[in-house]
């Protein structure tokens, strides 16, 4: 494996550059870049804004590199074909997201073409198993999509530069359709088919403990979430689609406590009201010992 | 999520599994419905059956491209690839 700099276009001209900004074109609404007048920020806060929108760009490589085998190995499964045809939207969708943090770079002054590591990357193993498939499913769309669109719709509140309130709102639409599917893929996958099932189940079951904490370090979430709702939901000056660190940590804690945890439990994985108990137990331990630290 | 949502979810997880049949069918040995028998055609997007191994290649034995392509038994079947795709014509 290697790295690799991600770059948007391969020249002008192409067929396929042309098919490709016809992909990355929102589905609804439009993103008026031309009308964007970058010389009315200060260079910090556009410098900021970039940074965040190509790390973003990264983000959204690794969905759509994850979709992709996803949908592959989903064929080898034997899945309706109205799974490949959600997925097929799903995948547009990762390749648009990506394209917009990058063309977003490009608005601020700043083009990026981000280094990708390729072993970072997270594939799933070759001939994946149904059970391998199920828990890549919960984890990247039932926790990860969730989340993400929670994000994204708390950004967009907050967003106030008309540039960014465009990209964030195409990203928004795309996100929330992604919830939903990944929610019934989840249901569906989690469906009674044989002695395998219950140890497959069992298995995804104690996983579930390992996947919120991998989540809440995504997502910042460094304190509990009494600590992430009463700091600031994101910081002053210009907002490009970002938010304070405890902005992010409190979508994690209201995405997980309003649709993750409950929608588990409606799956048939009861394992996830526990699991969730003990992370925001160890999250609260963790800061008061920080807390106590700091004040000696 | 809401109630009605959750309720819908729950109602999901019941009834006849879509998805498992691939891997574990292809394991036990038993035929995929749609796989085609080995007399057909492969599919366009097929693999080759046999690569070239590139040793061959290199001594000099590729196999030239057939001068005429036979024609496809049915409207939608691909006639069937040559053995190395990538393989040159040989100059004299």
């Amino acid at each position: 494996m290697s790295r690799f700099s991600l770059r948007r276009i391969s020249s002008e001209g192409l067929a396929l550059t042309e098919e490709h900004e016809a992909i990355a074109r929102p589905r609804k609404g439009e993103v008026h870049w031309e009308a964007f007048d970058r010389s009315v920020y200060e260079p910090r806060a556009l410098e900021e804004a970039a940074g965040l929108w190509e790390e973003r760009a990264v983000q959204e490589m690794h969905s759509l590199a994850l979709f992709t085998q996803l949908a592959s190995q989903l064929h080898v499964l034997g899945a309706p074909l109205d799974w490949s045809g959600a997925f097929a939207r799903m995948i547009a969708d990762e390749v648009r997201h990506t394209d917009l943090c990058l063309r977003m770079c490009e608005a601020l002054g700043r083009p990026a073409s981000p280094e990708i590591e390729a072993a970072d990357l997270h594939l799933l193993e070759k001939l994946a198993p149904r059970a391998h498939v199920r828990q890549t499913i919960v984890a990247a769309f039932c926790i990860g999509e969730t989340i993400s669109g929670r994000m994204f719709k708390r950004a967009l509140r907050a967003t106030d530069v008309p540039l960014a309130r465009e990209v964030v709102s195409a990203i928004l639409v795309d996100e929330t359709f992604h919830g939903e599917l990944g929610w019934e893929l989840g249901a569906l996958l989690m469906r009674d088919d044989g002695p395998a099932f219950a140890e497959e189940r069992r298995a995804l079951a104690a996983a579930l403990p390992g996947l919120f904490r991998h989540f809440a370090r995504l997502c910042l979430a460094k304190g509990g979430p009494a600590w992430a709702r009463s700091a600031p939901e994101v910081d002053p000056g210009p907002n490009f689609g970002t938010m304070s660190v405890a902005g992010y940590a409190r979508a994690f804690f209201d995405g997980m406590e309003a649709d993750v945890v409950p929608g588990l439990v409606a799956i048939g994985l009861p394992e996830a009201a526990p699991a969730y108990a003990a992370l925001v137990a160890e999250l609260e331990l963790v800061q008061s010992v920080e807390t106590s630290t700091t004040k000696r | 999520m809401r109630s009605h949502r959750l309720d819908r979810l729950a109602r999901l997880t019941q009834g006849v599994a879509l998805v498992g049949i691939g891997i574990t069918g292809v394991a036990c040995g038993e035929p995929r419905v749609n796989s085609p028998k080995p007399e057909e055609q492969p599919h366009i997007n097929a693999p080759p059956e046999k690569p070239v191994a590139p040793a061959a290649i290199d001594a000099g034995s590729a196999v030239a491209p057939p001068a005429e392509i036979p024609p496809p038994a049915t409207v939608n079947s691909a006639p069937r690839p040559p053995v190395h795709t990538n393989s040159m014509p040989r100059t004299k």
